[in-house]
Formats: structure tokens, sequence, C-alpha cells
């Protein structure tokens, strides 16, 4: 672990997001803090040390604002979805964070006042594996207040419906109110994901994979949807890091595709093969953890 | 509307305070196997519970019948055929759809005033007159005593009561605490999800509980053993069921049965909605358990209306499942089917091609059609009737075998008895996990019935059960508790032990496979 990510550090982040629905979800550029080159034993040695940065965020899919049922009298409530997204934040952490954009993030509960909302996004990983996310406030019930609440749910398919129990809560479930974004990580383990799995949509209800259910009519006695969104792209975990090298002569462009090793501290090594020229050549690596991509050169002399 | 609201209420008040009157036995629209055998014709109600008393040395029982518009009769039913009120509550509020439930070890009577649904306006009272639960002191029989009342619960529908002291209210859900039943606390909502009209407790592990769902197909299974913070532990979804209302477990804790209100009270067409099976023990499908219930079956009343036509709006009215219960010691059901009546069930096995209702089987679609999990023992349909409930009464007593209680808003309190085949009983054989000194222990009882203490495992003494392991078998009798120890001196280790008991005249054979673990 070379950095932490936190708000001292955002200043390095970068800003992601989409036009109008960017918000202020950070992740950290990848950078290349060191890289060297020489010429040893008939070839060229590179070596190099690596900060890693997070994938950036992923937008599977958008929703309308406004098109929740109830209108502008419910958005307060949480109710009106905008977009879903997924990413891996944090190279060092086998964890996705799953963020749902939402026009307006319900209210914190008062003492007495019944939460009535509830998120869910149902999803499969690799079509073999069905999960419910489901992410509440505070899962108050009056005076009882919890933190955020977050929990997986695998739902195993029957022939006549399916089962979903909860198989762990989560212990990072955040409600932003500065950008309207509800978020809760889940590890791969979690999930039962290894890198390169495929997470895809599901609509268990039939109303859509993600959807904000609440009771209706402030009596609880109807579980209603009151805004979903149909499906939304498939999202592919990240394979992980990876350092690529090359070289070429100085001034022209390198195209680096040799695979360097990578340590568990992210130090990566690599030998090139000795240009048969003598001159001045470019070294450039590229480190990547998904799409969040650095690039460095460096100048090594091959003699004659 | 309001005058004719307070005539109403008076009415009901009046009728509360004449003495109930026995009527003469009603000739049945439809019966097999069930005979009328008493009623109370004023008791028109929607609900009862079970209770008994040790009076003057000698062991009473009695039913707490929810009555519509003013509170509950207490009724003395140690002779079934002859029920006796002997004492009455008269309820500040006034209810349609009474719910009543007795905490047999605190002596307390907790009842629901509920909200009255807007389209049965004309069949009940609009109350308003104090809508929430209340509990009444019963330890006195003739004097019931209003403990406490928590108000402002929006007309809680149903109640479960959940240990010793929290009750869950239905539609919506709030929790109350009535440790200090004088001051019952109300905690509030529980979480929007658990939303649902029937609320029911694992009989053998008290941490469960199980909703039928809000939301057409869905039902869910609650973690209560903080019964102030009910968690939901998995949800589950049927596509055919259309109206969850009841979520039901066997004694045994083997089955699970969801029943449909399919079409609601307004369901014409019979037989409207059914009673839906799923296996939670793994008795029958391998791997299934509380949280993944696998489905069995289906079962749907025989019956087809007055035009004897499933696709025909039957011109008496409702046509659909209303309430269901299961035998306190036999997998047997009542169930209440509203103008179709009351019926008895076999939930034992799947439906066997042949039956006491074959005949029904001529028609496809109708009653059998559709039925696959279960077989009908028996039905009686009084003339008029709108069946909510039928009970059995959990009493160790032979005399309440056969005997079933109704309640009905058009037929009031009957006592009805079953005639047909009884199907044996079924008995709670457990294994011990740790095997000391190679010695493997274990209880055989009965499961649990209703006494002045609440509901109490009675042993069955005095029986052999043989015990096997890896190619041994030894015999051990049950002792007064219904313990036995067999020393089979098992090695240290885990071992595979297999338990049976060959039944009785009244019980079947039990079996259990066990895996236990000798130090």
């Amino acid at each position: 672990m070379k950095r932490i990510i936190t708000a001292a550090t955002a200043c390095l982040a970068l800003l992601v997001g989409s036009g109008a629905q960017a918000h202020e979800t950070v992740v950290l550029p990848t950078e290349i803090v060191a890289l060297d080159a020489a010429v040893a034993d008939g070839a060229v040695a590179v070596s190099g040390d690596v900060a890693f940065g997070g994938q950036t965020i992923q937008d599977l899919g958008s929703d309308a604002a406004g098109d929740h049922t109830g209108g502008a009298a419910t958005s307060p409530l949480g109710v009106d979805l905008t977009g879903a997204q997924i990413h891996w934040p944090d190279p060092d952490r086998d964890e996705l964070l799953f963020e749902i954009r939402v026009a307006e993030l319900p209210p914190a509960p008062l003492d007495g006042t019944p939460e009535t909302l509830q998120y869910n996004w149902d999803f499969t990983v690799d079509g073999t594996t069905s999960w419910s996310l489901k992410i509440m406030r505070t899962r108050v019930s009056a005076t009882q207040a919890d933190s955020a609440y977050g929990a997986l749910f695998e739902c195993v398919p029957s022939d006549s419906g399916f089962s979903c129990s909860e198989q762990v809560r989560l212990s990072e479930v955040e409600f932003r109110p500065d950008d309207g974004v509800v978020r809760a990580g889940v590890s791969l383990a979690q999930m039962g994901a290894k890198r390169g799995s495929v997470v895809s949509s599901w609509d268990r209800t039939g109303s859509g994979a993600l959807w904000t259910g609440a009771s209706a009519g402030g009596q609880q006695t109807l579980i209603a949807t009151y805004d979903a969104m149909s499906g939304h792209a498939s999202y592919t975990v990240p394979l992980g890091r990876s350092v690529v090298v090359g070289i070429a002569p100085s001034g022209e462009e390198v195209e680096p595709a040799h695979l360097a090793v990578l340590d568990a501290d992210d130090l990566f090594t690599a030998q090139l093969d000795l240009p048969s020229e003598a001159g001045t050549y470019t070294v450039a690596a590229e480190a990547c953890f998904a799409d969040n991509c650095a690039t460095g050169t460096v100048d090594v002399e091959v003699a004659p | 509307m309001r005058r004719a609201l307070v005539a109403l209420i008076a009415a009901a008040l009046a009728a509360a305070v004449l003495p109930a009157a026995s009527m003469a036995a009603p000739v049945a629209v439809a019966s097999k196997h069930m005979e009328w055998v008493a009623g109370l014709p004023t008791l028109t109600g929607s609900s009862m519970g079970f209770f008994e008393r040790e009076v003057d040395g000698a062991v009473r029982r009695y039913a707490a019948v929810g009555v519509m518009g003013y509170g509950v009769e207490l009724v003395d039913i140690t002779d079934p055929s002859s029920p006796t009120t002997v004492g009455r509550h008269i309820s500040p509020g006034v209810s349609y759809h009474t719910d009543v439930h007795v905490n047999t070890a605190r002596d307390i009577l907790v009842m629901n005033v509920d909200r009255v649904p807007l389209t049965n306006v004309g069949l009940s009272v609009n109350q308003g007159l104090g809508p929430g639960v209340e509990f009444v002191d019963i330890a006195d029989l003739s004097a019931p005593e209003t403990l406490g009342v928590v108000p402002g619960l929006e007309g809680p529908h149903k109640l479960a009561l959940i240990g010793d002291d929290h009750v869950y209210t239905t539609l919506p859900t709030y929790i109350i605490d009535y440790t200090d039943a004088e001051q019952p606390e109300n905690l509030g909502y529980a979480e929007p999800f658990l939303c649902g009209h029937g609320i029911s407790v694992d009989p053998t592990d008290p941490t469960i509980a199980y909703v039928a769902g809000c939301q057409p197909r869905n039902f869910y299974v609650v973690d209560v053993s903080d019964p102030a913070r009910p968690r939901i532990r998995s949800e589950h979804q049927d596509v055919d069921i259309q109206t969850p209302h009841d979520a039901i477990v066997t004694a045994d804790s083997s089955v699970l049965a969801i029943s449909d209100l399919r079409g609601d009270y307004f369901n014409t067409q019979c037989p409207g909605g059914g009673i839906h099976f799923f296996d939670i023990g793994g008795d029958h499908i391998v791997g299934a358990s509380p949280d993944n219930p696998r489905k069995l079956g289906t079962w749907f009343a025989p019956y087809t209306g007055a035009r004897n036509d499933p696709n025909a709006s039957d011109p008496h009215g409702s046509c659909t499942l209303h309430g269901f219960q299961l035998n306190p010691e036999r997998l047997l059901l009542t169930s209440s089917n509203y103008m179709a009546g009351g019926w008895l069930v076999d939930v034992a096995a799947q439906t066997a091609p042949e039956g006491f209702y074959e005949e029904y089987r001529a028609e496809p679609g109708t009653g059998l059609g559709p039925t696959s999990w279960a077989n009908t023992m028996g039905n009686w349909l009084s003339p008029g009737d709108l069946s909510f409930y039928l009970r059995w009464a959990p009493f160790d007593d032979p005399v309440y075998e056969r005997t079933v209680f109704s309640i009905s808003p058009t037929q009031g309190f009957e006592v009805l008895r079953y005639t047909g085949p009884l199907p044996e009983k079924i008995s709670d054989l457990t294994v011990e996990r740790s095997a000391p000194d190679g010695a493997v222990s274990g209880r055989l009882g009965r499961y649990p019935l209703l006494t002045d203490q609440g509901r109490t495992s009675k042993p069955l003494a005095g029986e052999q059960v043989s015990v096997s392991s890896g190619g041994t078998t030894v015999e051990a009798a049950t002792d007064a508790a219904g313990r036995f120890v067999a020393d089979l001196s098992l090695g240290s280790g885990s071992h595979q032990v297999e338990v049976t008991w060959e039944g009785d005249e009244d019980f079947r054979a039990e079996s259990r496979t066990a895996t236990v673990v000798s130090p």
C-alpha cells in the first residue's frame, strides 16, 4: 500500500463522471513513481515502482430523473433513481464499490419516523450465481437506530420462484448527501466473483434490476416499487495490475508490449532485447489497473 | 353515517350482555367426514385462542373467542359438546376482524382492534374508538380487566405473539413490548420489508418467524431472536402465490405452508386460493431448509361452488382461502374458505390419485385438478357460512382429537367433529450431538401441547428406541422424562447414528439420522 485514499489526498484525485451527472467520488490516478533503464548483460534492464490508482467509475446505466412514482412529492424520499455504477476503487483491496445515483437522498429518519425505503440491486455473476444487494439508510424502526445497513443476499432459483438468503452484512455502506450517491462495498469473495468475472443485471422482480422499494402510503401495508432501471450494461471485474514496457529510438513512438514482472510491492522489472544499433533510446512503461493507466519514459544509451 | 355507526355499536354492545344461546343442529350444505356438534350463534366473530386452567383440582379448557363488534367471549369448552360462556370482555374499541391470542404463561389476553377495510363497509362497524392492541388480565375469568392499550397502530389487522413479552401487528407491523402489560410500549415499525398479513413463529425454533408477505408471491423468514429487532434473513418468491395470507409451519418444522387469499374477499370463483407447501426440513427434498424452502405442491379445496363450475361466479359470494391452522401433533390442517366452508387436509404426502374427494377428479380443473400436495379428508359447510377460521384446540385430551372449533361472522362459534380416518401423531425424536463415553443419548417426546403453564412438550416414557451406528445396534428405553441413553461404545470422533422408534397405536414410527461426536 503506497497511498491511502483519504480526503487529504483528494486533491490528487481524478474527478470522474460524465457531464451533468458528474459527482465527487474520487479515484486516485496511477503513477509511475520510479523508472530506470540500463544496459546490462546484453539486454536493457528496466525497473521501476508504481503507485496504482483504482478503476475509474464505470457507468452501467442511467435512469431518467423524475420518472419515478409520485413525482416531485416523493423525490425527497430518495426514490428517484438516476444511475448505476460499479468500480474497483482501491487495487489493494479486492472490493467493488456499487454506487446507486439518486436525484435526492432519503432523509435521515427522525425519532419515531419509520424508514420506508430500501434500495435493491439485483445482479448475476458470470451468469451462474444471483445476488440481491439491499441498502437502507438506517434500517430504523422508530426508536431503534442503526448505522447505514447493507446486506448481500444470495438468490437461488427454484421451479416456481427463487429464495434469497442473507449471506453477509456489509460493513462499508455510505449515503453521500453532497452528491446523491448511495454506495456499498462488496468483496469479490462475498459475491463469488474473481478477476475477469462479469456482473450482469438481473430482473428478478419483473420490474427492473435496480429498484427502490418503499412502503406505500406510510402504512407499510404494501411494498411498492417507486422507480426501477430495467437493466444495465454488464461490468467486467478488472484482471488486475499490469506493467508493460517497450523501447524505441529516441524521438520515435514507443509501443510498450513487453510484460514486466510485478511484485507484491508494485516494484517491476523487465529485460528488453538490446538494440543492435548504438544510440539513444527511449524506454517507456505503461502501468495500468483496469482503465487507470500511467506512462513513464526514461532514456538509455546503447553503446556501439 | 355517524348515527348509523352509533346504532351499530349499541346493537353490538347489547348483544354482548345477553347470554350466548345455543342452537339447533344445522343441515350442512355439503359435508363429508364431519358433523356438527354444537354452536353459539351470537358469537359472530373472526378468531379464537385457547387456554387451560386448573379449577378446584379439575382441569378446565377455554376458548377466547374474538367477537365482531365488542370484544371477547370466554367460553368453557371442557365439554366441547356443551360450550358455555363464562366471561366476557367488552373492548373499549370495536372491531371488524378481532384477532385474539392468549399468553397462557402470563394469563394475559392480547387482542387487536383493527381497521375496517374500506371495501368491507357494511359488513362491519367502523371503529375509531381505540384502534390498537389491548392487553387484558384474564386471571379472573368472570371479570377480565384491561391492563393496557396501545393506540395509534393504524388498525392492526392481525397479531403474532413473539416470545412472552412482544407482539407484532400486521398491516402494518408494529412491535409492541408488553413486558409491563399495564404500560405496554410501542417500539414502532418493524423494518418496512417486514410487511405482510400473517406472521407465525417456528414451533421448534422460536428464533425464527415466517411472514406471508404483502407483495404478490413473496414470503419471508425473519430472525426474531431479539423480538424488539426482527431482521429479515431470507426472502422467497413463488410465482403461484397471488395474495400471500398466512405462513404456518407443521409441529415438527418440516413443512412450511403459505396460504393464498387469491382474489381477496370478493373472489366469487371457487375454490379461489390454495395452500402452497414447502419442504423446510429436508425430509422430502435434499437441501431444503428454512432459508431454502423447496416447493412440494399446492392444495385447493375440492369445491367449485353452488354452480359446480370453477369458471363461474358463485351467487353466494366470497370463495377463497381465508385462514388455516395445523394440528399440534398431526400433519393435518384445517382450512377455512369463506362460503366454501371448512376443510380438513392431511399434509403428510403428495396428493394420492384416489381419495375421499375422487368425484371431483371427473372434472379437470375443478378442485383436485390443480392440487398436487396433501389429501382432503373432510369438510363442513353450514348454510350461509362465511368460514373465517377452523381451529384445533391444542390440549392433551382425546376429546379434542377429532374436535375442531369454527368461527364465522355469520354462523358464530361452532363445534364440529371429524369422523374420518385420523392420521397418526408425529413425535419429537431428538439426538444429542455429543456422545460422551461413546454413549448416544436423546429424547422422545410429544410436540408441545397447551397446559396451564403454557405450551409444554410432554415425554413419551417407557418406550424402546433402537440406536445404530457402524453395524452395532443397541436398544434403549426412555425414562420418565423421555430421555434415552444407548451405550454403543463409540470410539473417539464423529459417527453417523440412526435412532428409530417403531411408534405405537397413536404415534407413527420415527427415525432420525444424526452425526454425533464422541470426545
